[in-house]
Formats: structure tokens, C-alpha cells, sequence
């Protein structure tokens, strides 16, 4: 168990061209920290770095109170679990368990006691002495965490772990994920490019583009608060609207409606920022109408999406299942003012 | 119907390939078993009445050269081999994961040596090792041997090892191996596949060099198989001991062969293995 800090940490691999770009994060002792972000974001290389498989080009890592950088991976006392798994394939499971322990020269007794009681907790008890190649995608997965375990390291280090499972193993897997981290107390950064895992998983969530981290928050304030356009777009399912705006005092003008802004933003033009949520049949007194042309429907049980148009912009609004509405109608929703964002239209950024 | 039809045909095809890849055994066979040069001389060539085996016996007695040239060939093949793999292995290592300057570059300059004719190198490599006084020792092929087998086993492997997924090795540091036990334990045991196909090609060419193993040694007694029975200056006159012995020397290789030709194929190509 142990804290990590990223210090102004930077990678190149080409001079122009940083991967990671001057990252700075805390991520505090047993915490189960998510590095999310589309695939060349650079999450997996600040995992790598710290994990000691990449150099530092610049910046400092420390595990603890250890500076790391200088430090070789086998001694940096973290365990990894990779996307591929990484299984030796002319290994038992037990032995593909117990490698990192043997590599440390654990005793024969202490090794068989910990890889027993490992293998019990992911339920891999019957598996030890098959190949990888004789189980499920699921049972690979599980030895992966498994020979993390065993090693009871400082950090667990988890690149997207889940990428390679069916979606109803990868809802149950990630449930077990959270029990484990509760369970060992252990320090968890996990890097995936799914807000869906990120929202669910992590105690706190780091959000990351071209290099350069976004916000680190709670899932529910990188939901609620997001600090740039990009994170609001990333999380959330479906996306958040996005309605440009010209602003005057305070009203903001959109295509097809306006609204009174609590404050002046003082910005000329902006961007609305509105999760489909928050535009629903939903209509209180004083709340702010619009009109939807809707294009598309989605029911799926419990929710409805709206797709269509508001003014001249594209909007998806989430109403109740058993609100009546058909494609081609034009249906009056309410904005939640209290959820509504204002973004800068030049910067990209969140205005308070 | 179509489907058997096409089966027959398919393995009709394949009978046709298997007598003419076997014919010319059952020919040395034939003639093995026949005293003196009566196979290139008269008869069936093809079938034998009454076996003699007295050429065979003649190549069992301890008191001949046969014995002597197995032996050395068995030698020059087993350190050939020794040398080779574990040159290849630990080239193709730290090629593949550990930086070398200008590795890339080594790599190509080393598949290129490959590309030399043996012709072109002999003259002088006979010049150099009769300086050195190497000449018709056994110790000669060992030296010069390797020198072909481990281009190509570098290549093999390293060209193996770009194949093998990147996380593998990279958990194996994680995990806490050094560099020693990420090749004992996890590299070697990986690359079995590639091992073996060097190795066939290591015994191809023992087996197959005629040139070298001639011309450096010309002392009956230090020659290997290949070049003592295709030379005539050994007492073997009569074709019917020469042919057993050909035989002797040749089936354990064809044998090998057919029993690691899927290996070899498989050791080939690079990225064999699945999760």
C-alpha cells in the first residue's frame, strides 16, 4: 500500500511529439484511481512509466516516498495486470501464479499457501495445474489478477483489464474488481478507455487527452461539474448536448429558444452544455421550454431517448418510457436549469 | 460425390509425390543389399532376390573407417549445433530486447553473410585455417559451420521474438526476472518451436556440405560421413558397402525431417503463440 505521485511528468518519444504532457497527480494511499481517455490519450504510458517499463523524459514518479524514476521495474514492487493478460503459455496456472514470488525467492511453502488462497478468492482452485490455453477468456483474466495478488504489492497497476471480455463477464468482472479493492486495501490505478468503467469503479477519475490531463474528480463531480467541454462529452452516455450560443448580459441566445443565465458569464459566445436528462417532459413552473422535432426514437425500458432537433441543433433528450410521443412530432420538454453548463466558446472551458 | 471425387484425386496426387519421394531409397536400399557394384551393373534395379547383408556387416566392424566417420559426424554436428543455438539465441535476445546500438543494422548485416555463396568463402577460409594449422582436424567444420547456421538462426529468432506479444516480456520485468531468468524461464522456453527448426536447418547443413567438409580435411580417418563416402580415395570401391552406408548416414535425417516438418514450418513463421 502506498501513495503515487506524478510530478510534471513527461514523456517523448519523438522531440515534438509529448505522449504525456507535464502530468501532475496525486493519487492517494488505497485509492482506486482511473486513468480514462480515447485510445492514444497517453494513459497507458503514464501507467507504463510508472510501472518502470518506460523511461521518464522528464518530471519525477514516486511510489510512497520513493523517487522511482531511476528504479527497475522488478523493484519497484507493483504488480501489473495487462489487456492481453500476458499468461505464459507453457506455464500451469499455478506456476504462471507463482512466477513473480519464485522471481523473489519466496520460500516453496509460503508461495503454495499464497498462491492457494489467491486462486480460492477468484475461484480458480480447481484450474491450478491447466495450461491458459484450456480455460475461458474469464478464467484467463482471473489467473492475470491472480498473479497479481499473490504478490501483495505497494500498487496494483491494471491496463484495461476488461477489454478482452464479453459485456455481461465484464459487468460481473467489474463488480468483483470493486470487492477485491476493498478487500486487499490495496492502491488500484486502472487505465481504460471506458467512462462506463470509470463512472462505476473509481473513487476518483482522471481524465486524460493528447497527453495532457483534463480534471481529476469523483465520478459524480467530473459528471456534475465537468471542467472543460471535452470531459462533458466524454462521460455520460448518451453525450451531452452541446447548443452554441451568443450571450448578451444575461440571456443566452440559442437557434431555437433562450435562457436567463443566473449571472453575466461575460463572454460573447458560448456553448450550452445539457445531458439528455436534463431536457425532459419534465415542465415546472418558470422552467425554460423548448420545441423538439423528433428524428429518432429509442425505448429501452426504463428510459426513452429523444433524438432531433431544437432550432437549427442537434439534441437528445431522455424522457419517460411511457411518454407518448411519435417520430416527426413536436414535442415541448423543460430544461433543468440548476444542471444547465456554460461553456466558453473560445476556450472550451466550464464557466462558474 | 464432387467431395470424393476430389478426395481421390487429392491423395492420388499425394501417393505420386510419396513413391517419387521415396524412390530413390528403395533404389540405395535395393542396391545396399546386393555384394559388390552388381546394382549398377546388372539385374533389376528395383528388387532384390536374395538379400545380402554383408555390407551392412562390413560397415559394422570396429576395425573399418565407418564408425570413425559417424562418430565425427556426429561430433561436428553436436557442437555445430551447441555453438550455433546458443550464439542465435542469446544474438537474437539482445537484439530483440535490449538496447544495442545500431541493432537493426547488425540484424540485416548479419542475414546478409547469410546471402554469401559458400563457394566464394572457401579458398580463402582453407587459406586462413591452413595457416592456423587447423587443417584436417574434425575442429575445422566445427569452426566453420556455425559460421552458417547462426545467420540464419539470429534471424529466425529474432524475427520469433518481434513476434512474441511485447506484454509477455514486459510482465516477466514487472514480475521481477532479470534478464537472465527472462530468457530461462520465459524467452527459452518460448522459443522451442524456432530452437528446433535451427536446428534441423543445422543438421541440413552438416549433412548436406560436401565442399568443406572435402576440401579442409583430406586424412580419412578426421572426415565426416558425407565427404569420406564421396571420396574415392577411401577403400569403399564397391557400391554395394558405399550404398549402405549412404543409407545409414541418410535415413535418421529424413526420418528427423518428416517428424519436425510441421515444427519447422511453425518455428518459421514468427508469432506463434495465442493467449
Amino acid at each position: 500500500m502506498a501513495s503515487v505521485l506524478y510530478d510534471h511528468v513527461t514523456k517523448r518519444y519523438t522531440s515534438d511529439v509529448a505522449a504525456v504532457n507535464d502530468l501532475n497527480l496525486q493519487v492517494r494511499d488505497t485509492e482506486f484511481m482511473v486513468l480514462v481517455g480515447p485510445s492514444g490519450c497517453g494513459k497507458s504510458t503514464a501507467l507504463r512509466m510508472l510501472a518502470g517499463l518506460e523511461e521518464i523524459t522528464e518530471g519525477e514518479i514516486k511510489i510512497g516516498e520513493r523517487t522511482v524514476n531511476d528504479v527497475p521495474a522488478r523493484e519497484r514492487d507493483i504488480a501489473m495486470v495487462f489487456q492481453s493478460y500476458a499468461l505464459y503459455p507453457h506455464m500451469s496456472v499455478y506456476d504462471n501464479m507463482a512466477f513473480g514470488l519464485k522471481m523473489r525467492g519466496t520460500p516453496k511453502p509460503e508461495i503454495q499457501s499464497k498462491v492457494q488462497q489467491a486462486a480460492k478468492m477468484l475461484g480458480l482452485d480447481q484450474f491450478l495445474q491447466r495450461k491458459p490455453r484450456q480455460l475461458s477468456g474469464g478464467q484467463r483474466q482471473r489467473v492475470a489478477l491472480g498473479r497479481a495478488i499473490v504478490r501483495n504489492p505497494q500498487v496494483f497497476l491494471l491496463d484495461e483489464p476488461l477489454s478482452n471480455l464479453d459485456a455481461q463477464l465484464r459487468v460481473e468482472t467489474r463488480i468483483n474488481l470493486q470487492k477485491l479493492h476493498r478487500d486487499l486495501g490495496s492502491t488500484f490505478i486502472y487505465v481504460t478507455h471506458d467512462q462506463v468503467e470509470a463512472m462505476t469503479m473509481g473513487d476518483r477519475i482522471a481524465v486524460l487527452k493528447d497527453g495532457l490531463l483534463q480534471q481529476v474528480a469523483s465520478p459524480r463531480e467530473i459528471y456534475d461539474q465537468p471542467a472543460n467541454m471535452y470531459v462533458a462529452g466524454f462521460i455520460g452516455s448518451p453525450k451531452m448536448n452541446f447548443i452554441p450560443v451568443t450571450v448578451q448580459g444575461q440571456t443566452a441566445r440559442a437557434s431555437g429558444f433562450e435562457v436567463q443565465l443566473p449571472r453575466a458569464p461575460g463572454i460573447a459566445r458560448g456553448v450550452l452544455g445539457l445531458r439528455p436528462e436534463d431536457l425532459s417532459e419534465d415542465i415546472r413552473d418558470g422552467t425554460p421550454q423548448v420545441d423538439m422535432k423528433v428524428d429518432v426514437l429509442e425505448v429501452l425500458g426504463s428510459d426513452q431517448y429523444l433524438y432531433g432537433r431544437v432550432g437549427a441543433d442537434d439534441a437528445i433528450a431522455r424522457v419517460d418510457p411511457h411518454f407518448q410521443v411519435f417520430v416527426g412530432d413536436q414535442v415541448r420538454l423543460g430544461i433543468n436549469m440548476r444542471r444547465l453548463h456554460l461553456f466558453d466558446a473560445e476556450t472550451e472551458k466550464a464557466i462558474q | 460425390m464432387s467431395g470424393a471425387a476430389r478426395i481421390a484425386g487429392r491423395s492420388l496426387i499425394l501417393a505420386a509425390l510419396v513413391v517419387f519421394a521415396l524412390l530413390p531409397f528403395q533404389w540405395m536400399l535395393v542396391a545396399s543389399l546386393k555384394p559388390g557394384d552388381e546394382q549398377l551393373l546388372r539385374g533389376n534395379p528395383w528388387w532384390v532376390g536374395a538379400p545380402d547383408w554383408n555390407n551392412y556387416l562390413s560397415l559394422a566392424n570396429p576395425t573399418g573407417p565407418f564408425g570413425r566417420w559417424l562418430l565425427n559426424t556426429l561430433l561436428v554436428m553436436s557442437a555445430t549445433l551447441g555453438i550455433s543455438l546458443a550464439a542465435s539465441l542469446l544474438a537474437a535476445f539482445a537484439l530483440a530486447y535490449m538496447r544495442v546500438p545500431l541493432g537493426r543494422g547488425l540484424a540485416v548485416a548479419l542475414f546478409a553473410t547469410y546471402l554469401l555463396p559458400q563457394g566464394v568463402l572457401f579458398l580463402p577460409l582453407v587459406n586462413m585455417l591452413s595457416r592456423v594449422h587447423l587443417l584436417n582436424s574434425p575442429l575445422t567444420l566445427v569452426l566453420t559451420y556455425p559460421g552458417l547456421v547462426i545467420p540464419f538462426g539470429t534471424w529466425v529468432l529474432w524475427s520469433f521474438f518481434r513476434g512474441l506479444p511485447r506484454d509477455l516480456v514486459d510482465l516477466a520485468r514487472v514480475e521481477g526476472a532479470g534478464t537472465a531468468s527472462l530468457l530461462g524461464r520465459v524467452v527459452l522456453p518460448l522459443a522451442l518451436p524456432a530452437l528446433a527448426a535451427i536446428t534441423l536447418f543445422g543438421v541440413a547443413i552438416v549433412f548436406n556440405d560436401y565442399l568443406y567438409a572435402f576440401a579442409f580435411i583430406s586424412d580419412e580417418r578426421s572426415q565426416t560421413i558425407v565427404a569420406a563416402l564421396g571420396s574415392t580415395s577411401t577403400d569403399i570401391n564397391d557400391g554395394g558397402t558405399l550404398f549402405a552406408g549412404v543409407l545409414v548416414g541418410v535415413t535418421p535425417l529424413a526420418i528427423l525431417c518428416a517428424l519436425f516438418a510441421d515444427t519447422y514450418a511453425r518455428g518459421l513463421g514468427s508469432g506463434i503463440i495465442e493467449g
